[in-house]
């Protein structure tokens, strides 16, 4: 096919994505809301207890002409900040204050149904883009934070794993590739809860602290060790994969092993490392997001939070699925330059 | 005097005894044939020529020094080892040129690495090494660009580079289309025609007669056979006879 047709398909697939995306955006999370709001209908019940003077809430009448629906808007003070919802006209019954008021009191009448939590314009999805998008990007620099990272130990412990199992050295070579394979055969999620909530069991206070700085480096801990092994997999692949004869031409030439290193086998272990190094890598930027099973407040946490409360926003989805172009633009990234990298390479072959 | 003379070299791998004594002289300017069936020691004898591989007896003296003597229970360091090595070259039968260097650089890279010379001298001496082999329009080209016969013909030039006294050829057309062993066999004939000291084992049993001063017929770790090319046509022994009807 010509370029231009491919550019079309992906000009058109673009433009469905985002379309998509924004009909998820108000239409689909706007439901979605209504359904979370009507699984809370007991909240409901809970704020008009209030009514009869256990807690107080807040009210202002409120209607929206556009959507159908009118009544009130409530902040109940007891429940999450900042937590609004519509209620129905005759459902309740104001007990205390009058429409007009700051503050009035409700009671009751029958079920109170919850219509949505977008009270006003301050909440509508566009006004949330800001805050959502504010919120993931923070969550995807730690999500940088811990890629960088992982990489930064993960390659030099790694070059030092597969030394150590290519050792000739029996104490060195068994225990190193007891370790590898250790790691290798348990997932990932499963070594994070442990280095993050082992230490606290076993020394009875938690070595890492709660805070987001003690799940960072527990998480960085768990994501260097496991990467490191597979790390030092490729690279054992790489020294092993360059033939003995390659060392032998260079030591009849008289060269030194510094010479035939960094000369002669250094660079086609680049070229045999880089492809799979490139996967691994790119697989790191997606697996950094097993670090929320610690809470640890990536880009997939900082989504998720607004299912429930997070930024006085509630109950909508759609952050959490916009994660997914956070990767998808990195890995793209990722992608491009190890091709580059790939293709410099290409003038020669081992 | 002998260039070359090898001494009662033994060369056992775990158990076996892959050279059980080993004895010959070569002469500056001859060429030298080994010739005999797989797994008779050919190669690990020449490795242990090239300290590839070490002796556990016997001697090795190139031009009156001793290169190696297993009485001499010191371990050579990485210099001298390197220093005794460079009075041989060693032609592989898969040739082991650079992949990532360009012919001109595969053939230039020790020398310059060595400081052989000005970079101006290197590159002049590899371009006439290279002419010399017929491939003077490939030195830009990288190894997986070559044929076969072409690379061989690459890594004999990249050995000739180092200036080695004795050139030693490890079954150099094996690993070749039968059509493409012609051309490797020129280049070592010529070399041969300039009197370069050559060890050249081999399967090729024309070229071993018609180039070489001497032949030695190895078989199970010993040389059960030696002389001039005319023992390839009046074999005394009843083992070269058996070898040579194979062919
Ligand atoms: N590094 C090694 N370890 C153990 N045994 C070896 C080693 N190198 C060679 N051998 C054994 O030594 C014997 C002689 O091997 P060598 O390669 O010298 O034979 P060759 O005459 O060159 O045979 P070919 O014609 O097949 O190349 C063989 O039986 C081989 O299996
Ligand atoms: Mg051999």
């Amino acid at each position: 096919m010509k370029k231009r047709t491919w550019l079309a398909i992906c000009a058109a697939a673009i433009i469905v994505a985002l379309a998509f995306f924004f009909y998820i955006v108000y239409f689909k999370d706007y439901d979605y809301s209504m359904a979370d709001a009507q699984s809370m209908e007991a909240d409901g019940y809970t704020v008009s207890a209030g009514a009869d003077g256990s807690g107080s809430v807040e009210m202002k009448e409120y209607s929206n002409k556009s959507k159908d629906v009118s009544g009130v808007q409530l902040n109940a003070s007891d429940t999450d900040e900042g937590f609004f919802m519509w209620l129905i006209k005759g459902d309740y019954e104001i007990i205390a204050g009058n429409i007009n008021n700051e503050v009035i009191r409700i009671s009751p009448k029958s079920d109170i149904r919850i219509l949505a939590l977008y009270n006003d314009g301050a909440n509508t999805p566009h006004a949330n883009f800001k805050i959502v998008f504010a919120a993931l990007n923070k969550g995807f620099v730690q999500t940088l934070k811990l890629f960088l990272i992982t990489l930064l130990g993960a390659i030099p412990l790694g070059l030092l794993i597969s030394f150590g199992s290519m050792s000739k050295i029996k104490p060195i070579y068994v225990p190193v590739r007891m370790i590898v394979w250790v790691v290798r055969g348990t997932p990932l999620m499963l070594q994070l809860l442990i280095i993050f909530y082992m230490p606290g069991m076993l020394l009875g206070n938690n070595i890492w602290g709660g805070d987001e700085r003690g799940r960072f480096w527990a998480s960085a801990v768990a994501f260097i060790l496991n990467y490191a092994c597979y790390f030092s997999e490729i690279f054992r692949g790489g020294i092993q994969g360059v033939p003995v004869g390659q060392r032998e031409a260079g030591q009849v030439l008289g060269l030194s092993k510094r010479q035939i290193f960094y000369r002669v086998t250094l660079m086609q272990m680049v070229k045999r490392i880089v492809p799979p190094m490139s996967n691994e890598i790119i697989t790191l930027v997606k697996d950094t997001s097993l670090a929320r099973i610690i809470a640890m407040q990536e880009i997939i946490w900082a989504g998720q939070a607004f299912m429930k409360s997070s930024h006085g926003i509630h109950g909508i989805i759609w952050p959490l699925f916009s994660t997914g172009i956070y990767y998808l633009a990195f890995s793209g990234l990722l992608t491009l330059l190890f091709r580059r990298l790939e293709k410099k390479l290409d003038y020669f072959k081992v | 005097m002998a260039i070359l003379e090898v001494k009662d070299i033994h060369k056992h791998f775990g158990k076996t005894e892959v050279l059980k004594g080993i004895d010959f002289t070569l002469e500056k300017g001859e060429v030298l044939s080994i010739i005999g069936s797989s797994g008779s020691g050919k190669t690990t004898l020449l490795r242990c020529l090239n300290s590839l591989e070490f002796a556990d007896s016997g001697q090795i003296t190139v031009a009156g020094e001793t290169i190696f003597d297993a009485e001499i229970n010191k371990r050579p360091t990485e210099a001298e080892l390197r220093q005794k090595r460079l009075h041989f070259g060693l032609v592989f039968q898969n040739f082991n040129l650079f992949p990532q260097y360009s012919v001109l650089d595969n053939v230039t890279l020790a020398p310059k690495l060595l400081k052989k010379g000005t970079n101006e001298e290197i590159t002049q001496n590899a371009l006439e090494l290279i002419e010399s082999v017929g491939l003077k329009e490939k030195i830009d080209n990288f190894p997986c660009e070559l044929s076969g016969g072409q690379q061989q013909r690459v890594a004999i030039a990249r050995a000739l580079a180092m200036n080695p006294e004795i050139l030693c050829f490890d079954e150099p057309t094996s690993a070749l289309d039968p059509e493409l062993t012609g051309e490797v066999l020129k280049v070592i004939k010529s070399l041969a025609d300039k009197h370069m000291t050559m060890i050249v084992v081999t399967h090729e049993m024309t070229f071993a007669h018609d180039v070489s001063d001497k032949i030695i017929f190895m078989d199970g770790g010993v040389i059960a056979e030696q002389g001039a090319p005319s023992i390839l046509d009046n074999p005394s022994s009843d083992r070269l006879k058996s070898f040579l009807t194979s062919f």
